[in-house]
Formats: C-alpha cells, structure tokens, sequence
C-alpha cells in the first residue's frame, strides 16, 4: 500500500525528531555511575549476569537503573519542612540506601520471597527480576530497612490474613520496611519532579493499594458516615467528621439500607436513592439506578431481603427470601446457586450487637441470629437473639450502635448499653453509609 | 602611471562593477526563483506532512515502527526524565498514531502476567491515552475479566495486578462521553467483587455523577499528602 509506505517514510524522520532512537547511547547507564554504584553498594555483577551498561533484559542492567531512579529521582521542595519528617530523608535516598547495604547479589534461594536481607546482605530473587521498574526500587528501599532491625509480624487483616508468613507491619508510624516503601511511593506521587509521568502514576496507585495490603491497622479506609431517618420519616439526618447535616429522603415507606454507593430507602421491590453529597430541592423520587439494587428491578416480591456487604478483601450482594438466600455471582454477571435457609427468615442486618465486624447476619422469626459465611456460604447459629426492642444494629468506628424502637440510638461499651453522646433527636431508621469524597487517613 | 593605464583601470573597475551588479541581479533572480521553488518544496512537504497525519489517522503508523516507539518508551520508565511534560505529549502522539491493530496488541500485552511489568504499564496508559471505543473495550475487558490470556486466573494476591487495573478503571473514568464512562463503571461494578478495585470503580462512578466531588487521583494525592507532609 502505497499510503502506508509513504507515512512510514515521514513517520521515521518525524520519529527522529521526537525520540532520541538515533543516539546509540540512549538508555545507557554512564560507565563511571555504574562502577561508582558496584563499589557503593558491594555488587556481585557476576550474579546479575556481568556489567551491562544499555540491555535492560540483563539483570544488572535493572538493578543500575533502580539505584540511579535513587540517586538522581528529585522531590518538590516547596513547602515547609516536610523532608525532615519521614523515615527516610526525601533528598538523601541514596545515601541512606549506601549506609544500610553491606552487598547485594541475584540468587534464587528463597522463590517464595521477592528479596531477602541477612546483615545488610541482600539477595534479589527472579520476583525481584520480574517486577515493574517502581516496584524493584520499592523493593530495595523495603530490605534497605530490614538492615535497623524492623521485622514484619503476621497478618491480622488482608489477603496474606491467616497465612504463615510473617509479611505485615503493625502500623505506618511503625516505620518498618513497608512504611518506607509505602513513603517512597507517596513522595514520588505527590511530590517527584523528574519521574516519569506512568512511574509517577504507578506510584500512586501502589501506595492506594499496599496500605490495606501490609499494615495490620490500614492507612486509608473508605470514609464512613451514619445516616439516620427522623421520626416523622420527613428528612434524613447524615453525621459526617463529627457533624450532622440534613438531607432529603425519598417520601417513601420502606427501610434505609447502605449500599455502595450511599444508602437507598428500600420498599421490598425497589430501592430510591438518597442524596448524601447535595440536597436537590425536588422532592420527586429518583429510582436508583447505580447500586446494587439495580439487580432487583425485574425482580418478583419474594424477595424479603437484600444486601450488600464486604466480608474479607470482597465484596458479596445477597438477596433473602422465606426460605433460601441467593448470592450474586460477579465473574459471571449473574445470580449464583441458592442455598437453603435452616430457619425462617425474618430480616437481615449487617450487624449484630456484640459483634465488631460487619457482615451478614440473619433474624430468624424467632429472633436468633444467624451468620452467613460467604467464602464458604455456611449458616452458623452465632447464640445471639436480637433484643425485642432493638429496631436496627450498625457498626460505626468499631463500635456498636444500636437503633431502639422507641427511636433513641444507643451505644455498646464496655459498661453495657449507653445513649449515644452524638445523637441528638429521635430517630426511626440508622444505618452507616460509604463517603465517597476522600479517604480516612490513619497515621498515628 | 599613462593616461591609457588609467583607461584601462577605469575599464576594469567598470567590468568589475557591472559584474558585481549584474551578480548582485543574478542572485537576486536565482534567490526569488530558489524562494519560489522552496514554498513550492514546502507546499508539497506540508501537503505530504498533512497526507501523512491523515494516513496515520485513518490507518496509524505502521506496527513495526509502532512497536520500536513503545518499546522505548516502555524503557524510559525506569529513567530520569528531566521533562516529564515533553514525555506525556510523547505518549499522547504515540496514542494518536494506534490503529486498531496495536490497541489490540496493547490488550494482549496487558492481559498476560508474563508480559514487562513496565510495558503492561503503559500499555494501559496508551489505551487510556486513545479514548476511541477499542481502547475502551480493551480496557473494560482487562478488568472485567478473571482470567488472563493465558487462561490461568489472575493473582489477586499481586499487588500489580491490582495496580494495573486500577489504572485501567481510571482511564475508563476519564473517557471523554462521560455517559460511555458511567454505564461502562456500571457494568464494571457487576463484575468485580475485589473490595479494593470495586470500591475504586465506585468512588470513580460517584465522581463522574456529582461533578463537584473531588475525582480519584485528587482524593488518593490528599490522602498521600497528608502521609508525607
Ligand atoms: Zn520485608
């Protein structure tokens, strides 16, 4: 085709002019910055495959651009004096990397580890090899620190939860091997100049992702905000960062349920929206069309109940009827096999006075509570009855509250039931509601 | 000196004064003519250049040459960049260039676990980049998805798988038909049960449906900040 051939023509000059292809060197590590990193930091070049100053197949060639990205990566410094914070100093990484490091070597010892540090020695394994260019950096920074005697203690919380392997720190003011990887990850997001922009934005997502992975108290958690019906069903009342503000509420009857996306009132068939972020001014009802709900729209009334929970690191939706529950099937897009209900159900809840953790629990007509178990979708009897006089049960910051009949909302502590300090009116309806505007950060 | 030497001189200074002038015209005429020829070169060039931006539009630029530019820019990952701005305008061009072709090839990129770590990347940046409805699919697919392309579930315990498709949410988020945007979240929403990525393709939709919410990267910049200020 002739069109191509032509493009193909002006396409390598304007080639040449927009990427430095011609220039041989390009990517290259400069030989004097190469032996100067060999020395520093006691390479076995001979175990990463020999020098190799341009060919990043070769392993040495991955571990020199990792300690030039330390060396030569720069931070933002306008503002105070946020580089004297931190664990590492933000303009001396390379440096305090030269003071924890007695050598480095490739070996494949421990496959089941990405790296491991013993003295100030550490040893890259293939995982090391085959990560991503930040997450090799992330990786050198994270056994540089190992080198003060910060250990990881077992995980109480995330996907390596229950497994063996010591891999998570206490906290990030812990400052161990994944609080200052995770701190290198968030300086290069908000504050790296020279970076280059898929390393700055891999960096970003990295530090979102790892901060409910590695710390057994996580940094960023989903913001939560209790929503609350006034008696009269008239309004609803949010309470966010220690304030109440009203919002309407659909004038519709049926139970305030949380969802993904906020919380709906939900009459059994279908669910209405309620606005957490504005206040329209328009009283008509807006179906809710984003939710999970949206799953029921065509759905027939023996439908007695709906859910949406997170139970481990998933997410499940369940629909309750008489007899059996139905969990939604996400890799299939589709409701999954029902299971059999050994009771008769009355209303579900994802919370249970005495429990901490949210989940699905389930009020038999006789007032027993059941737990469903999703991993496994076992039903366990869990001994507890739900109080005559308690309307709705949530967890609010790892504590119990408690929605009465008579509309007050109490609190569970150690002494028992207590009214909640917070609550200032009488309420008909509670539940805790996902604020979607930013992220609770837990630093200390 | 004789009269007729300074005839002769006089002579000479002439011929020499009408050579220089008539040099002087001659560069002149070949000046206008070589002006004339060379806003003629550079009609035909501009027209050729504007052919070509045409062709690459319609039909991007040949794959061979394709994959050349991704491969470098894939290394350039892993180094300094003292002009990160000339860089995002570098892979924006490089989007501009796909055909469907290398959008198809950046969705088998992505989709294999044993790919660079560092071209899965940008792969999913060029996609986000493209923003037609082939890059688009490629990157709801990549998502909604639980298997790679080699047919084995994609490890859930990987942080980078996680990473990787986040970043791919945030480029479905940023499709310029915001309607496009919500209905593909949408979908996306149905598919995946991950707390994490469910919860980012939930703060993405609720972004895109209230407009004075902060968006995504401004909600994880706050947060980071406030990590290491
Ligand atoms: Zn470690």
């Amino acid at each position: 085709m002739k069109l191509f051939v032509f493009s193909f023509f002006i396409s390598l000059n304007l080639m040449a002019q927009d990427m430095p292809y011609l220039d041989t060197d390009f990517g290259c590590t400069e030989r004097a910055d190469a032996e100067r990193y060999v020395q520093d930091f006691n390479i076995d070049v001979q175990s990463f495959g020999g020098m190799e100053l341009c060919n990043s197949q070769v392993d040495t060639k991955k571990l020199l651009n990792d300690l030039e990205l330390l060396e030569k990566g720069r931070f933002d410094a306008d503002g105070s004096n946020k580089f004297i914070k931190g664990f590492v100093p933000a303009t001396n990484y390379y440096n305090w990397m030269k003071g924890e490091t007695r050598g480095v070597e490739r070996g494949q010892d421990v496959p089941y580890a990405t790296a491991y540090n013993s003295g100030g020695y550490f040893t890259m394994q293939d995982g090391w090899a085959k990560l991503s260019t930040l997450g090799r950096v992330g990786t050198i920074v994270h056994e540089a620190r190992h080198t003060g005697g910060y250990y990881h203690i077992q995980c109480q919380q995330g996907p390596y939860q229950g497994t063996s392997v010591s891999g998570c720190d206490r906290d990030y003011n812990y400052g161990g091997s994944h609080g200052v990887e995770m701190e290198y990850y968030a300086r290069v997001s908000v504050h790296g100049k020279n970076f280059h922009p898929v390393y700055k934005k891999m960096a970003r997502l990295m530090a979102i992702a790892r901060s409910n992975i590695f710390f057994n108290t996580p940094i960023l958690k989903t913001r939560e905000a209790v929503l609350a019906l006034s008696q009269d069903r008239g309004r609803a009342e949010l309470f966010d960062n220690g304030q109440w503000i009203n919002r309407e509420v659909p004038s519709v009857a049926g139970r305030l349920k949380r969802t993904s996306f906020g919380a709906v009132v939900f009459d059994g068939v279908r669910a209405f929206a309620v606005e957490l972020y504005q206040n329209s001014g328009f009283r008509d009802l807006v179906s809710d069309t984003y939710s999970y709900y949206k799953l029921l729209r065509e759905n027939d009334s023996s439908v007695k109940d709906f859910e949406e929970f997170d139970s481990g690191v998933k997410r499940y939706v369940v629909r309750m009827m008489e007899n059996k529950l139905t969990p939604y099937d996400f890799p299939n897009g589709k409701w999954g096999r029902d299971v059999a209900l050994p009771f008769s159900f009355a209303k579900a809840s994802t919370a249970a006075l005495g429990k901490a953790q949210t989940g699905l629990y389930l009020v038999s007509t006789s007032g027993e509570i059941y737990n469903y178990q999703p991993q496994n979708q076992r039903i366990t009897n869990t001994g507890l009855t739900w109080g005559l006089d308690h309307k709705e049960v949530i967890v609010y910051k790892g504590q119990n509250l408690v929605l009465m009949n008579n509309g007050q909302i109490f609190a569970s502590t150690a002494s028992g039931l207590e009214p909640w300090s917070e609550a200032k009116n009488l309420y008909s309806d509670l539940v805790t509601t996902p604020v979607y505007d930013g992220f609770e950060v837990i630093k200390e | 000196m004789k009269k007729k030497h300074y005839i002769f001189f006089a002579a000479v200074i002439g011929m020499a004064l009408f050579a220089q002038y008539d040099m002087g015209k001659r560069l002149d005429r070949i000046r206008t003519v070589r002006d004339a020829k060379n806003a003629a070169v550079r009609a035909q060039e501009a027209t050729a250049k504007a052919q070509a931006e045409a062709a690459v539009k319609a039909f991007g630029i040949p794959t061979e040459e394709f994959v050349a530019k991704f491969k470098t820019e894939a290394g350039q990952i892993a180094k300094i960049q003292n002009n990160p701005e000339a860089v995002q305008a570098r892979m924006q061009k490089l989007a501009d260039e796909m055909n469907s072709r290398h959008v198809e090839g950046l969705y088998e990129i992505i989709s294999d676990d044993k790919s660079n770590a560092d071209e899965r990347a940008l792969a999913v940046e060029l996609l986000t980049l493209k923003n037609n409805t082939a890059s688009l699919m490629a990157l709801q697919n990549f998502v909604a998805n639980t298997k790679n392309i080699n047919g084995e579930k994609w490890d859930h315990k990987k942080e980078f798988e996680t990473v990787l498709r986040a970043q791919a949410v945030e480029g479905i988020a940023g499709y310029p038909e915001k309607e496009i945007a919500i209905s593909t979240l949408n979908y996306l929403q149905q598919r995946v049960d991950q707390k994490f990525l469910n919860d980012r393709i939930s703060r993405a939709s609720m972004n895109l449906l209230y407009n004075d919410n902060k968006n995504v990267t401004q909600q994880d910049e706050e947060a980071l900040k406030k990590l290491v200020e």
